[in-house]
């Protein structure tokens, strides 16, 4: 990994984030919309939810997104258009360009590996 | 014609890999034990390797590779989290890209460059990340049919599952979802406490006993609201790891009076009542959730699994409440243990493998002692190469005679002998073995041997059929995840005086014999067993046989191969570097006997504090 590549790279990634992601999280977020509760809710009879996929059925060992670049994209638009949520789908063609130049940057040298946070 | 599935966990914490063969566990380890880099998360290169010399077999001929969870959701949910979070998000969503975009997605072309294939489906398969959580605890446990608790810091989405396994069939019906997770909140603490994260949780555990819950209020009227059911929310105004690469924020540090505790300084009173009242609160939310899954499925058994169910204190609240007959706990609970319920899954759910029961009534686990084994002819050809001193015995009577007497002579011995357990916890095959009836045990063993925190614990080996002797406990605890009381009649009294009046010294609360087996009664008098079962681990359990014919306890003291910071030994080279960087007495190698003091000076090209990270 050349740190050209990384420069440019991390500039897709800051500019993707300010400009395509935020103003759109501002956006659903004006519109009352949320993807996830953050506070209790005193009210509520139980906090578990129903799973509508209680089992494993063969064929969804099979995920299709991860094995290549050209069904990426189309995972996206179909996950989030079956959730719902079709205002994300416009992320898809830049989140597929920022898949392709960050493939493999990942250098295990780090002290402190990223993959330990909690979030990932 | 047999079925062979490649299971793999990675990037996340503690990668791993395993073997399943028409349903049996074949092999399974975890990467740190061969790259020596404690909870390594990158790809698991050599785990995958031994699991295949295992089980002598080329990728190519694998039935399928399965990964144990699915990176997309993983994704979606960081994506969302961000954008729920805001701007201040940046620096984690950067961290994220790279690890997921980047690596996790396209984990198959990993295995492609690793191995070269894979498998006959000629496609990588994946799980659910509680799925796997969710096979690795019901498909080796011994029952036909349990209810199903998983709870750890975060799958894609799920934190929290519930259901009902029966034979072949896993069925999920309930969750709870990011960000409210018991894990993680569990973790929040552990940070704020100067612990490592999915890592120190075990210290945060040990250090309750010390403490009183005084916070227990505060966390329940402020952090989390625990409904009847065990169902439970976290207000998430109070945690950090939305938006930043910590677990808790200013509004968290003022509710608890002040900034985190700075790692490896003075533990105080604030951190023991931390981990006193989380840990109650922790053991509430478990013990309805218990008796919500009971209610829902009317199940005798209950098998679990996710980072959370390692918590031993909680879980043998679970099996003193009785609220189920039996209870099954995977003992590679976290993340590693992903790598087996993966493949497991897909023997049983995509292959339609029938599971196999184990007639005896034991699970099918094999003691866990699922790793690298190396014959005693490896052993004396790596000493007699290198020229250090041994004595060979090869009679396992007498061998275990000879360690048994060692150990009852109040000597520290480090154990090494045959494969090499999955999952964290030394189960006698790379321990460290010491008396438990003396006081001292303890303290030599936290300080001269293992470089850690004084007040951590210690845990006892008994002989399975002596285990009520000692302990308020019936049940078998094979993994070492069961904590019971020690019998009352074997207990001595305290002086807690000072202690009690705000001395925050622990030492001298420690340094009290506190039963007739000091070295592994915790200071709330309880100890986390281990039963030893002749057909799990025969050379074990003679070693506590004769140890019992010499002193008449069956029982000594167990603790992991390793400094701290350290993964637990894997080869004999290991285990020796180990022996020469402590003050253990003796070193068995499988039927090789080493001692320190015929040793060769140890010429140590390492600073070994420096390259094991304390954990």
């Amino acid at each position: 990994m050349n740190s050209t590549r990384d420069d440019d790279t991390l500039l897709e990634v800051t500019r993707f984030f300010f400009e395509e992601l935020m103003p759109l999280a501002k956006k659903l977020q004006d519109e009352g919309k949320a993807f996830f509760s953050v506070k209790p809710n005193p009210n509520a009879q139980t906090y578990y939810k129903k799973r509508e996929k209680t089992i494993m059925h063969p064929e969804s060992f099979e995920v299709v997104g991860c094995d290549s670049f050209d069904s990426f994209e189309e995972a996206l638009i179909d996950m989030w258009t079956s959730q719902g949520y079709s205002e994300l789908t416009k992320l898809a063609p830049t989140l597929l360009k920022l898949a392709k130049s960050l493939y493999f940057v990942e250098e295990q040298s780090e002290d402190i590996s990223p993959f330990i946070y909690v979030m990932f | 014609m047999s079925t062979t599935i490649l299971g793999i966990s990675a990037f996340y914490h503690d990668s791993a890999a395993a073997i399943i063969r028409d349903g049996e566990i074949i092999a399974a380890a975890q990467e740190e034990r061969f790259s020596r880099k404690k909870h390594d998360p990158r790809f698991p290169h050599h785990a995958i390797n031994y699991c295949l010399e295992e089980a002598f077999i080329e990728s190519s001929e694998l039935d399928a590779v399965v990964f144990y969870d699915n990176p997309l959701f993983t994704w979606d949910r960081v994506l969302k989290n961000c954008m729920m979070a805001g701007p201040r998000s940046f620096d984690q969503f950067k961290k994220a890209s790279r690890s997921v975009l980047g690596i996790k997605m396209w984990v198959k072309d990993y295995i492609i460059r690793s191995i070269g294939s894979l498998g006959k489906l000629d496609k990588l398969l994946f799980t659910e990340h509680h799925m796997s959580h969710a096979a690795s605890a019901f498909y080796p446990s011994p029952f036909q049919k349990a209810a199903i608790i998983t709870l750890d810091g975060v799958g894609e989405w799920a934190t929290t599952t519930i259901g009902l396994g029966t034979d072949n069939r896993i069925e999920l019906f309930q969750e709870i979802n990011y960000p409210h997770s018991l894990g993680l909140l569990y973790s929040a603490f552990t940070y704020y406490c100067g612990f490592k994260v999915n890592s120190g949780e075990y210290k945060l555990m040990g250090l309750a006993p010390y403490g009183e819950p005084i916070y227990y209020d505060a966390i329940r009227e402020n952090l989390i609201d625990i409904k009847e059911d065990g169902s439970y929310n976290l207000n998430t105004e109070y945690f950090g790891y939305l938006d930043s690469s910590v677990m808790t924020n200013d509004k968290f540090n003022n509710l608890f009076g002040g900034s985190p505790r700075k790692p490896e300084s003075y533990i105080t009173r604030r951190e023991m009542d931390m981990a006193a009242s989380i840990q109650k609160t922790l053991e509430e939310v478990i013990l309805r959730m218990a008796l919500h899954t009971k209610k829902e499925t009317g199940a005798d058994n209950l098998v679990m699994a996710g980072g959370v169910a390692l918590n031993c204190v909680a879980n043998g609240k679970v099996l003193k409440k009785g609220i189920f007959d039996d209870f099954w706990i995977q003992p590679a609970a976290s993340d590693a243990g992903g790598a087996v319920g993966a493949a497991l899954l897909v023997s049983h759910a995509y292959f339609d493998i029938p599971r196999k029961i184990n007639p005896n009534g034991r699970d099918t686990q094999r003691g866990s002692y699922l790793g690298p084994a190396y014959k005693p002819s490896e052993v004396v050809a790596f000493l007699g190469r290198k020229g250090y001193p041994y004595e060979r015995i090869a009679n396992p009577q007498q061998l275990a005679e000879k360690i048994a007497q060692v150990i009852a002579d109040g000597k520290i011995v480090g154990y090494f002998a045959g494969r090499m357990e999955f999952g964290p916890r030394a189960l006698g095959a790379r321990s460290i073995l010491g008396d438990p009836r003396r006081r001292e045990t303890q303290s030599v063993m936290n300080l001269k041997i293992k470089f850690r925190e004084s007040f951590r614990p210690f845990a006892p080996s008994v002989l399975a059929e002596d285990v009520s002797e000692f302990f308020e406990m019936e049940s078998e605890s094979p993994y070492m995840l069961l904590v019971a009381p020690v019998r009352k009649e074997r207990c001595l009294p305290m002086n807690l005086r000072k202690f009690q009046e705000g001395d925050d010294n622990m030492s001298a609360v420690i340094t009290q014999s506190r039963s007739d087996i000091p070295a592994v009664t915790h200071v709330d008098y309880s100890a986390r067993v281990q039963t030893v079962h002749p057909s799990d681990k025969p050379d074990y359990y003679h070693v506590i046989k004769k140890f019992k014919d010499l002193t008449g306890y069956g029982i000594i003291v167990n603790t992991s191969f390793n400094v701290r910071g350290e993964p637990i030994v894997c080869s004999p080279q290991d285990a020796y570097r180990c022996f020469m960087r402590t003050e253990m007495d003796l070193l068995v190698l499988e039927d090789c006997l080493l001692w320190k003091e015929e040793q060769p000076a140890f010429e140590d090209t390492e600073d070994w504090r420096k390259t094991y990270e304390l954990d």
